[in-house]
């Protein structure tokens, strides 16, 4: 299986997981996506900049629901520093670097005050409501 | 074949490269116990795309084993899942596209779709350097009067999604038996990631 299809699957393993109230194992099987789909960019041509920009994007946030914070801004900088990087992938990796930067304030407060860091509930396009949809 | 009359819920695995067989079965027998609900087979879909097509489609499609009941105990999932072999299904005959592989997270998208032979890349994987690529967001429900507001609401989360791919937005209703699809959504503006 490739790096492509065998992060999908590890993407559906660990909403399944999130589903089961298991975060520790969703954790674990994002930052497996996270490598796999980091291992199938760094394979493409590089004229492929849309294919990369937006894998790039889809790694950095995969990297963010593994709790990998750290990593999502090292990464988030690279892809801003390349002049291929596409607009819209260079603009929500600034919100997703602001959210880090939140997050990390957030580590800094007293620990009584201090928020849980919780999985965000984010599928690709999915929305639950409490009736029977999606 | 597009536009055919009559359509067969079966067929979905073999002519949508992005689906595995196992996934591609998983989604079908979802949409067979959503269907099951309210309906006998064969069962006629009436479509709408961009509110102008009007069209009606009889379905074929297996009444489930109690296995497949089973597996998809979970109703909002196995609507999710019904819905998408059936979004999958209407964008094959309709409008001759095939699905080449699930969205990336925060693309405000299901799945990316794009014409029989194109959006992949040698490899197999998916090219959304082809312009010919199409972002896919699909909302199922069991029972809702409001379609047209859900589509609505699904047309602005494609608008709102990280990817600068054009977007398509479906709708299905499984016990009114009715979908609706949206074309040529502009992609992408700023919304937030998470």
């Amino acid at each position: 299986m490739s790096n492509y299809r065998e992060s999908q699957v590890r993407i559906d393993e660990a909403e399944a997981a999130l589903r089961d109230g298991d975060e520790d194992r969703a954790r674990s099987l994002f930052r497996a996506a996270a490598g796999l789909q980091r291992a199938f960019v760094d394979s493409l041509p590089t004229d492929r900049v849309r294919t990369r920009s937006i894998y790039g994007l889809s790694i950095a946030t995969l990297l963010y629901r593994a709790g990998e914070l750290e990593e999502v801004e090292r990464l988030a900088h690279q892809l801003l520093a390349e002049p291929w990087i596409e607009p819209r992938a260079a603009a929500k990796l600034r919100v997703l670097l602001s959210q880090v930067w939140k997050a990390h304030a957030g580590s800094t407060q007293s620990p009584s005050r201090k928020p849980a860091h919780r999985l965000p509930a984010m599928g690709t396009g999915r929305l639950l409501n409490i009736q029977i949809e999606c | 074949m597009p536009g055919d009359s009559e359509w067969n819920l079966r067929l979905l695995p073999a002519s949508h490269p992005g689906l595995s067989e196992t996934k591609a079965a998983g989604l079908c027998a979802a949409a067979c116990v959503c269907l099951h609900r309210h309906h006998r087979s064969p069962t006629t879909f009436n479509m709408n795309i961009d509110a102008t097509v009007d069209s009606a489609h009889s379905v074929l499609w297996a009444a489930p084993t109690a296995r497949d009941r089973n597996a998809n105990r979970n109703a909002v999932d196995a609507t999710c899942d019904g819905a998408y072999a059936i979004a999958l299904m209407c964008l094959e005959r309709k409008l001759d596209l095939v699905a080449v592989g699930r969205a990336e997270q925060g693309s405000g998208a299901d799945w990316y779709v794009a014409p029989p032979g194109r959006g992949l890349d040698d490899a197999g994987e998916p090219n959304l350097d082809d312009p010919a690529i199409v972002r896919l967001e699909v909302g199922g429900h069991d029972h809702r009067s409001s379609l047209q507001y859900e589509l609505k609401l699904k047309v602005r989360q494609l608008s709102a999604g990280a990817s600068p791919v054009p977007g398509i937005a479906a709708i299905i209703g499984f016990k009114k038996a009715r979908v609706l699809i949206q074309t040529n959504v502009p992609a992408g503006k700023s919304a937030n990631l998470v």
